[in-house]
């Protein structure tokens, strides 16, 4: 265990030195970030989520907010996780965790995190130019943190699926849009679709979890059930996708090779 | 001592290793060349033996026990060609940190063993270097010094030579005898570059078509490799 915990330590502090260096990486991540929620602000979705929610025009705001929060850990775990197996698959680097005593996943996911909180950033710009166009106030920022913390069950989720997309990258090499398509397609759902009224929602790691904080938010109470599924499908999707990747690695051990591409 | 009991390894539906079984003394200073042409199953045998790849059939033991791939991932380093492995926006200090973290190195023998092992190689200096602002040379050195802080009994180098000039394959020449010399580990070294080879090895693997041919103990001149080699791929052809 204590081996493990170094392994992990370690991978996080280069990860950080890694992120802190690609400056343009940074910087780009947050006009994407930002971007996409002044688009989808300025699309008008918070009007229908008023009128969804028969809430007034600023808490609409908030709850678009919310979802887009969410939206933003999911899209960065999946892309994390799936691209920096799939970018060290094509450099070849990643054979060198191939000689690691620990499991490759638990060490990955230490190196999403670190990828996670650094896109974390982006909340400060949002907050800014909600604060500029929605009159964002700052007894708001709870909720900002409450989004944040909750969805960390998702972020396992979604790390989970990235693996099930990395072990596709161990066996077929390339993902082509997958990852976009998926990314995208998040988007629509924390945004448009409501477990509420589409049940198979539900099982997208996420959106139980948006529900629970819409209802803190409006002072509704959060159903027990609902806490429990979004932990339940999240550990599902995580536990689905180390087993995937696991068999993947093990199958390319025995009859592939990790250095060409 | 680590032995390789008719081991068989498969790439997709082609066989790339048969019946393989060779034995390596560890605690012995010894430096074992392994010398084939392209496809011979060079890379196949190392990368099995340091538990990267998993073989089909056989068995790998140590000391007259089976071990599993957690065990020589543990104890065998498998260096690549080039410099694959280093995370080039980090330091050589944290590279070495995270490769031995990794192998399962506890954290205070891995700062002894870089004390050791970086003046040996007299690469002090270049330890709080990006690895980015090494030289070819460099890159390869830092390479290795991952490779030596770990525990593992037994170091594997795939043509560590590549790409590197004359005096740069002297100096690892040199580094390389130096830590036979002053270290435990054994030291396999897979090349195509007989020049290299000659100058350090004591004793000679032939592979050809996935299977050995021959081992020699001792050293060699290259003419007698070439002549030995030249000799074994005409078998192995007919």
């Amino acid at each position: 265990m204590r081996g493990l915990w170094n392994a992990v330590k370690w991978e996080t502090i280069l990860s950080v030195k890694e992120n802190i260096s690609y400056k343009t990486s940074f910087y780009t991540d947050m006009m994407i970030f930002v971007g996409a929620f002044i688009a989808i602000y300025y699309m008008g979705v918070s009007s229908v989520f008023s009128s969804f929610y028969q809430v007034n025009r600023e808490m609409g705001q908030i709850l678009v907010l919310i979802g887009y929060i969410f939206w933003q850990n999911a899209s960065a775990a999946l892309g994390a996780s799936s691209s920096i197996i799939h970018g060290e698959l094509s450099r070849g680097s990643f054979e060198i965790r191939m000689q690691s005593v620990y499991r490759v996943p638990a060490i990955v996911f230490a190196k999403t995190v670190v990828t996670i909180l650094i896109d974390c950033f982006s909340y400060l710009f949002i907050m800014l130019f909600c604060a500029v166009t929605m009159g964002f106030k700052v007894e708001n920022i709870y909720i900002v943190m409450i989004s944040v913390l909750l969805s960390f069950p998702s972020i396992l989720g979604m790390y989970g699926i990235g693996l099930i997309l990395g072990g596709i990258s161990v066996k077929q090499k390339k993902l082509g849009s997958v990852v976009m398509i998926l990314q995208t397609g998040m988007l629509i759902v924390s945004n448009a679709l409501s477990p509420a009224r589409n049940s198979y929602v539900c099982l997208i790691p996420f959106s139980l979890g948006i529900e629970i904080v819409r209802d803190v938010y409006m002072g509704n109470t959060v159903s027990i059930i609902s806490a429990i599924a979004y932990c339940v499908i999240n550990v599902f999707w995580l536990v689905i996708g180390e087993i995937y990747f696991s068999n993947a690695l093990k199958y390319e051990r025995r009859y592939g090779a990790f250095d060409t591409y | 001592m680590i032995k390789l009991d008719n081991v068989d390894k498969m790439y997709k539906d082609k066989k790339v290793l048969s019946d393989v079984t060779l034995t390596f003394q560890t605690n012995e200073k010894k430096i074992y060349g392994l010398i084939g042409p392209n496809g011979a199953g060079k890379t196949s045998l190392l990368k099995s033996m340091s538990g990267i790849l998993e073989y089909s059939a056989g068995q790998i033991l140590h000391d007259g026990e089976a071990v599993d791939g957690k065990w020589l991932r543990k104890n065998i380093v498998f260096i690549p060609t080039g410099e694959r492995g280093l995370r080039y926006r980090n330091t050589v200090h944290d590279n070495v940190m995270f490769f031995g973290a990794m192998k399962g190195c506890a954290q205070k023998t891995l700062k002894e063993n870089m004390k050791i092992y970086a003046k040996m190689l007299k690469f002090e200096s270049f330890m709080e270097r990006k690895v980015e602002s090494l030289s070819t040379g460099e890159k390869r050195k830092a390479i290795l010094l991952c490779g030596l802080c770990t525990e593992a009994s037994i170091l594997i180098l795939d043509e560590p030579s590549n790409g590197l000039d004359i005096d740069a394959q002297r100096e690892l020449q040199e580094t390389l005898c130096n830590v036979n010399e002053n270290s435990c580990k054994t030291i396999i070294i897979s090349s195509h570059e007989l020049d290299f080879l000659c100058g350090i090895v004591n004793q000679y693997i032939f592979i050809m078509n996935g299977e050995i041919k021959k081992e020699i103990e001792g050293n060699m001149e290259i003419e007698e490799v070439k002549k030995i080699y030249f000799s074994l791929r005409e078998e192995a052809a007919l």
